[in-house]
């Protein structure tokens, strides 16, 4: 059984464009799947569609079952039934985690809602889980963050902090949309590389959204590439990378190459 | 080869704050693409403002062509404003959407008063001063016709394109690039860095960019400066700094560039 199970999702907006048209992909337990697209590929839309957090101006048609023990149809769902799943089932980090956390809330007191309420605990044994999250995600300073706002920690910190909060419930599915965009590049590989210990200590599967083939080949290597709203290729990254089919997928490798060769051609001393 | 900008022993704080900027020393010569290489709070965007002459040196001073930048002497201001231009990195902040593209791309010249040299009579100033915006909108690959529409009626590489065609509708001789393509996709990002180094070599321009990205760096500059905290940690040939890094910071920064895999 898959942990997600994706078939035909259609978005369509109120205006009646298709923004994402007949997707279908699947992930097992403990799998990972890496999704890559550029602006306006439905990359995100997606991910949203699959935790249920569309906008209700947009129209989902389709199947998204999430859960591998007892698939449930997120599409249409009531948000009382969804509450139960995220983050126990499936959970979500986004690009930005200054806009993820809430800025009027310290980090320990965040991260303590979605603890106490999946593994009921409070006191003492709460204040040192929250101490153990925060160290998990290898935070070296846990009692000061705890203690601190989202504004007064650093970008890596504060997405260090997310991932904690995404990995609280246990989820046997974690959504990682462009979790190191907005981060400098000594952090991005961190961050990359604490998501890829966790997810295979924890044995998660991940669906790991990006638009950078540099960075996807980091953490997967099978992959879906979108482009707009369509699954235009899909497979092992490196059998695409070596033999794109689609016009498009042929672009974006090559010029991901241009850049990639760049460097070593500057090295050498054009 | 004649030195266009320079730096001498500038410091930068606002008010009494911690210093952004310590004791920097660089220097861009003509025909020579300078790379601005640090990550977030490192400084190489107050660096480049400074250079733009919109921030002014809390000490230390800026040369312009070997000659003390001061801004309140309005003549050289005015040769300043022409020779130096600046691209931002996002063109959807930075096109004021209520302007066609001919207002935009002729503001430069309209408000260095390039206009009133280049005709006569306001007629023959409006020729030209259409004349230039068509050449340059042709330069970043638009066509005419781009110049009666709006900004939203563009993508993101084409509004990059049509600021871009601004900083060079007077004809300067330094364009500053603040991370010019972190905001656009891979396969427009290579067409525009392809875009700015075709500009550089055809129209004598010098292109001093601000990037965190090495490889849009390594594409497009000849040197490079890290900066790490403020301070000049490494600066010399891109070759050198790429492929023999001498500071740890520029080590681990190139450490952690992701790579495609062969």
């Amino acid at each position: 059984m898959n942990v997600l199970e994706i078939k035909n999702l259609d978005v369509t907006t109120p205006a009646g464009v298709k923004v994402v048209s007949g997707v279908s992909f699947s992930i097992a337990p403990g799998a990972r799947l890496g999704l890559i697209g550029e602006s306006g590929s439905g990359k995100s839309l997606t991910a949203l569609a699959v935790i249920g957090l569309l906008s209700s101006q947009l129209k989902a048609s389709g199947s998204v079952l999430l859960g591998d023990l007892n698939p449930q149809e997120i599409l249409g769902a009531p948000e009382r039934m969804l509450n139960t799943i995220r983050g126990k089932v499936a959970s979500i980090i986004f690009q930005e985690p200054l806009t993820a956390l809430d800025p009027l809330m310290k980090i320990g007191r965040q991260l303590a809602e979605p603890l106490r309420r999946h593994q009921a605990i409070s006191g003492d044994a709460l204040e040192s889980a929250i101490i153990e999250a925060l160290t998990e995600v290898r935070i070296t300073n846990p009692a000061r963050i705890a203690q601190s706002f989202p504004h007064q920690i650093s970008g890596g910190e504060r997405q260090r902090a997310a991932i904690a909060m995404a990995l609280a419930c246990q989820p046997s599915l974690l959504i990682a949309d462009e979790p190191t965009t907005a981060l400098d590049v000594t952090v991005q590989s961190e961050v990359l590389a604490l998501l890829d210990s966790i997810v295979s200590e924890r044995n998660m599967a991940l669906l790991f959204i990006s638009h950078d083939l540099a960075v996807v080949g980091q953490i997967t290597d099978t992959v879906v590439v979108l482009k707009d709203g369509f699954v235009v290729e899909s497979g092992s990254l490196q059998e695409i990378m070596a033999n794109p089919k689609h016009p498009y997928t042929q672009d974006l490798v090559k010029n991901a190459r241009v850049l990639d060769d760049a460097l070593d051609i500057a090295k050498d001393g054009k | 080869m004649t030195t266009l900008l320079q730096t001498k022993d500038l410091n930068f704080s606002y008010r009494t704050a911690t210093p952004i900027l310590k004791n920097i020393n660089v220097a861009i010569t003509e025909g020579v693409n300078v790379g601005l290489v640090g990550e977030s709070g490192s400084g190489k965007s107050t660096l480049l403002r400074l250079l733009l002459g919109i921030l002014k040196p809390t000490t230390g001073e800026i040369l312009f062509e070997e000659e003390k930048l001061s801004l309140d002497d309005k003549s050289q201001a005015k040769i300043f404003r022409s020779q130096v231009q600046v691209v931002f990195q996002d063109p959807y902040s930075s096109l004021d959407p209520r302007q066609r593209i001919d207002r935009l791309i002729a503001e430069p010249l309209i408000s260095l008063g390039l206009n009133e040299k280049n005709g006569s009579d306001k007629k023959a100033q409006n020729t030209w001063v259409t004349e230039q915006v068509v050449s340059a909108l042709e330069a970043v690959g638009l066509s005419a016709d781009s110049a009666k529409r709006y900004p939203d009626e563009f993508s993101g590489g084409q509004r990059q394109r049509i600021a871009i065609a601004r900083a060079i509708v007077c004809k300067p001789r330094v364009l500053l690039a603040d991370e010019p393509v972190s905001a656009l996709d891979v396969t427009t990002r290579v067409h525009i860095i392809e875009l700015l180094r075709d500009l550089g070599l055809m129209h004598n321009l010098t292109i001093v960019t601000v990037s965190h990205d090495l490889a849009v760096v390594a594409s497009l500059c000849k040197e490079t400066i890290v900066l790490e905290r403020g301070v000049v940690v490494e600066q010399g040939l891109t070759s050198q700094v790429l492929g023999a890094p001498s500071h740890p910071y520029t080590k681990k920064l190139i450490e952690s560039l992701p790579r495609l895999k062969a």
